[in-house]
Formats: C-alpha cells, sequence, structure tokens
C-alpha cells in the first residue's frame, strides 16, 4: 500500500468519523495534559457553537460556557476523575456566545501514568432535545403526581366528612333513642299519676266528707245526751237536726267510706307493687327449668286469687327440653297471661295452655274462649296501664310485665284474638 | 232550692266521696256510665255537668260532644275532672263545646267548691240571657 493510498484511507476515515459523529450529535474531545493541549472533533465545535479553530480553544474553554450555577458540580466531577480515577458522566447546561442554551452531556474519563495523570478525553453530546422530552416527561409527571396529591387530599376529606357524618348520625340515633326512652318513661308517668291519683281522689275526698260525718255524729250525740240528762233538747229538735244531716245516709256512708279508703290505699299499693316487678335489676340468675314446672306453678298462682270453679286444661308435649330462664320470671310471666285468660272467660269458660317443641323455640299457648279482644286494642294490649277491664280491676301491667320478662329471655309473645270467640296469646321462648 | 249538678265518672268511690263532700250544698246527681248520663239529661235540667275524662269506650270530652248535640244551645257549663294532666285535646275542647274548667284529681275542696259556683252562675247568666 502506498502513501498516497494510506493517506486517502484515513481521509475517508476521518470523514465517515466526523459524518457519524455530525449525525448522533457527539463530538470528541481530547486534553494533553501535559501539553496543555485540547483538540475537538468537528462536531464538538459544533455543539460549542464555535468555530473551527484549534488555537481559540483551551481547557477553559468548555469551562467557562457552563452554567455558572453548574461549574461547581462540574469541577467536583473532573476532581473525582483526577483523584479517584474514575470516569464521569453528567448533563450541563451550556450557554453559547449568542446567548442559546444546550443541555450537553459530558462524559470523561483521565488517562494515569504512573500515577501521573498525562491525558484525559471524553464525549461531548448536545441531549438537549432529550432533556427537553425529560422536562415534559417529568412536568407531565409531576402534574399526574400534583393531581394524585390533590384527588388524595379531597378523597381524605370527604372521608373525613363522611367520618363526621357518621358521628353526627350516630349521635343522633343515641339522642333519638335516649329521647323515646324518655318518652316512654314520660307515658309511663303519666298513666302512674292517673292511677294513683283516682285513688288519691277520692281517699281524700272521703277523708273530707268523713270528718264532717264524724262531727255530725258528735253533734247528735250532744244533743240525745242533753235531751237525756237535763231534757234541754226536744226529741222534735233532735228529729230535725237528724233531717238536716241525712242522717239515713251518713249511717250507711260512715263504714262504706272507710272501706272506700281502705280500697284506694290497696289500690295505690297494688300499682306501687307491679311497677316494682316492671324493672327486673334485681332479679336472680339463670338457671334451667322445666316448663311443665313452670306451667302447672303459674295456674295454681293465678287460681288462687279467684273464689270460683275454673276450668283449665294443661297439655304439654313430653319431648320438651328445659330450657334455660329465670324461672319465676316465666312463671310471673305465664301466671299473668293465665289470670288475663281467666278474667276473659264467664262461668262456663274454658283456658287450654297447650306447650309444644319446634326446632329451635318451645311454643306455649294461652287460649280462652272469653269475650276477645277489640281488633284496635289488640296491637294495645302489652303497652303499659292499657287496660280494657274495668277501672280498679286491673292495673293494665300484667300484659307488659309478662312482654318485657319474654324479651328479656330472647323470646317473642304475639296474640290473636276474634271478639266473642276469644283470645290466644303464644309464648315462643328459645331452645 | 239547690241547684243541680251531674257528675260522671266509671269508678263509682269517686262519685260516692263526690256526693258525700257536696251533698249538702247541691243537688248532686251521679252515674258511672255516660250512656245513662245522656239519658237522665234528656228528664232533668242541670246547672253544671262534671265529668272524669278517661273512661271505657269513651273520654269525658267525646261524652260531653255527645250532650252538647243533645242540649244545643241549653247546655250548662261542663267541667272536666281527671287524674291526667291537660293536654291538647282538652285545650281544644275549651273552645269548642264551652268547657270552662279543668280539674284534676285529687281535687281541692276549696278549689272544687269555687268552681263549681262559678260554673252555675255562669250557666243562669247565659240562661237568663237567652230567656229575654
Amino acid at each position: 500500500m502506498d502513501v498516497l493510498n494510506i493517506t486517502d484511507k484515513l481521509i475517508l476515515l476521518t470523514e465517515r468519523l466526523n459524518e457519524s459523529q455530525r449525525m448522533a450529535n457527539i463530538g470528541s474531545w481530547d486534553w494533553d495534559i501535559l501539553k496543555d493541549k485540547v483538540w475537538w472533533s468537528d462536531q464538538t465545535y459544533r455543539i460549542f457553537g464555535i468555530e473551527l479553530d484549534a488555537t481559540k480553544i483551551r481547557y477553559e474553554t468548555f469551562f467557562n460556557m457552563v452554567h455558572p450555577d453548574e461549574q461547581g458540580i462540574v469541577n467536583d466531577h473532573i476532581k473525582k476523575a483526577f483523584v479517584e480515577k474514575i470516569p464521569y458522566s453528567l448533563d450541563s447546561r451550556i450557554i453559547l456566545e449568542d446567548g442559546t442554551q444546550k443541555i450537553v452531556n459530558i462524559q470523561g474519563q483521565v488517562l494515569f501514568n504512573n500515577n501521573l495523570a498525562y491525558r484525559m478525553h471524553g464525549t461531548a453530546q448536545d441531549v438537549t432535545w432529550r432533556k427537553e422530552i425529560e422536562n415534559e416527561l417529568k412536568k407531565h409527571r409531576d402534574f399526574l403526581e400534583e393531581t394524585i396529591i390533590e384527588r388524595t387530599a379531597e378523597l381524605r376529606e370527604s372521608r373525613e366528612y363522611a367520618f363526621k357524618t357518621l358521628e353526627q348520625l350516630q349521635k343522633t340515633q343515641t339522642q333519638l333513642i335516649h329521647s323515646e326512652k324518655m318518652s316512654s318513661i314520660g307515658q309511663l308517668a303519666a298513666g302512674i299519676a292517673h292511677e294513683l291519683n283516682n285513688p288519691i281522689n277520692f281517699i281524700n275526698a272521703n277523708a273530707m266528707s268523713l270528718g264532717r260525718d264524724i262531727n255530725d255524729i258528735i253533734a247528735l250525740l250532744h244533743m240525745y245526751r242533753e235531751h237525756s240528762e237535763n231534757n234541754s233538747v226536744s226529741m222534735q229538735e233532735i228529729k230535725d237536726f237528724e233531717r238536716e244531716i241525712d242522717f239515713e245516709f251518713v249511717d250507711k256512708h260512715i263504714m262504706q267510706s272507710a272501706k272506700d279508703i281502705q280500697n284506694g290505699v290497696t289500690r295505690a299499693a297494688e300499682i306501687i307493687h307491679s311497677l316494682k316487678n316492671l324493672s327486673f335489676a334485681e332479679e336472680a340468675e339463670f338457671s334451667t327449668c322445666s316448663i311443665d314446672d313452670g306451667i302447672i306453678r303459674a295456674v295454681s298462682a293465678a287460681t288462687k286469687n279467684f273464689d270460683r270453679e275454673l276450668n283449665i286444661i294443661v297439655e304439654t308435649q313430653a319431648d320438651i327440653p328445659p330450657i334455660n330462664c329465670i324461672p319465676g320470671q316465666i312463671e310471673k310471666a305465664l301466671t299473668n297471661l293465665i289470670t288475663n285468660a281467666i278474667e276473659a272467660i264467664d262461668e262456663n269458660g274454658i283456658i287450654k295452655i297447650h306447650a309444644h317443641k319446634g326446632k329451635q323455640w318451645v311454643y306455649i299457648e294461652i287460649s280462652d274462649d272469653g269475650s276477645g279482644i277489640d281488633h284496635a286494642q289488640l296491637n294495645r294490649v302489652f303497652e303499659p296501664f292499657f287496660t280494657t277491664k274495668e277501672v280498679g280491676k286491673g292495673t293494665g301491667l300484667g300484659l307488659s310485665i309478662s312482654h318485657g320478662i319474654i324479651e328479656k329471655h330472647g323470646g317473642k309473645i304475639t296474640v290473636n284474638s276474634e271478639t266473642g270467640k276469644g283470645t290466644k296469646f303464644t309464648v315462643i321462648l328459645p331452645l | 232550692m239547690k241547684y243541680s249538678i251531674l257528675y260522671v265518672d266509671d269508678e263509682i268511690e269517686n262519685l260516692r266521696s263526690f256526693y258525700a263532700v257536696f251533698r249538702r250544698d247541691f243537688d248532686v246527681v251521679t252515674s258511672q256510665s255516660p250512656k245513662e248520663a245522656l239519658e237522665i239529661l234528656k228528664n232533668q235540667e242541670f246547672q253544671l255537668i262534671l265529668s272524669d275524662q278517661k273512661m271505657p269506650g269513651i273520654t269525658g270530652i267525646e261524652f260531653l260532644s255527645q250532650v252538647h248535640e243533645l242540649l244545643g244551645n241549653q247546655m250548662p257549663k261542663c267541667m272536666i275532672v281527671s287524674g291526667y294532666t291537660k293536654d291538647d285535646i282538652i285545650h281544644e275542647a275549651f273552645q269548642k263545646i264551652g268547657l270552662f274548667a279543668f280539674i284534676s284529681k285529687p281535687w281541692k275542696e276549696e278549689v272544687m267548691r269555687e268552681k263549681i259556683n262559678e260554673g252555675i252562675h255562669l250557666t243562669l247568666e247565659k240562661t237568663a240571657q237567652t230567656n229575654h
């Protein structure tokens, strides 16, 4: 190969190299540290916007074009390359002579000979477009992040709002339950007031009239005494006075008044006693008890208050297992229902008590063939102080007490009735 | 001559004791049943009607409305005597049927006497006006 050929080939290779550097927008550079000579490839000149002229460039030429804010970072990297002998790569902002800015990726490495740095070479690549895309991407990412943060905050806010609303609702619910309770306490109190005010009323009125009647009788006695001892009062005067005070009435009324007072006191005491049954706080503990025994005891408790002969048929299935309950309370609940049935029937009436077992429940039915309960009144029968009986014959608490007891045992109590045909109460208790 | 008052209450003890207290001052007629009371009102004139509020199957206000239908303009003054405290229904009745007093049980004799006298006086005044 002759020299010319070699020169041609070199020129060709240089051209190719330059062309590929131009296409890739990547330039190379070389710094002979010992001679302090800098060489840039054509593309490097183009990247830095400097006219191709080797005499014009030095190491500082590049460094001075770095944005003042980034000169420190660039310096650090190069220092590292000298001290720690590691190659570097960084993106730097470059300010061209005409003021335009570019982002240039600088990669370089220092070459050593016996620990003496003698040369540094590397590449410079214009990555402005990449940076622009990166920035654009970053902008989008930031926007997305911001949006996400915003949405998260909004979500958190609405969650907090939901929590607050829930809290408010729960508070309102508690208040409602409370006021519901208060209103039923209020109703109960009004009922108690009415029930107690009646006996108190006639106790009071009887006491007043008794006092006056006794006064009259004493006056009459005095007249008789005057008549028999001094004869200072005539029989005619006595007769006139007797007529004036209506002695016939007083005669009958005094004992009646005393009886009414006693009855009134008994009634008031009964009301107060049955109120005690409305709260079971002091009541005994749960234990297992046989439904049979409970029914038998309830029947005898209910019937002992009645003088007349009663026709009560009790049928209980043999296979009912003992249930978990407070025996005294179940007995009380059944006693009230049986008493109610007894009061509903006439002399020939029949009461049937039937108990049987289902899958999960025990059913106890108490039916009578009495007068029945009016449809309109049927759903009120468990209300405290509700009664269809004549005043004084019932406190109106019996069924509400039964209802309370059965509910407390996790059971249910229902009523069916047909006027003129009878009433059936069904108690359901869990097995 | 004593003025006549009619007292309706389903509890006989209330009627007996009321009678015993006021028999000296007024001609007291009592009835345990509003139905019976309406019959009595057809045949006898009263200067005042007293009624319990809570009775089996009927309230005092309902009973007095029936009396109002029966007697119309000739209706004497009425009072409710009840163990309940005054409520809205009774308040309404003051306007509707010329209820003039509400007395709660247990009543005091002096208060009751005063109200009875006041009621009778108002009935007499009204009768005098209509007769003119």
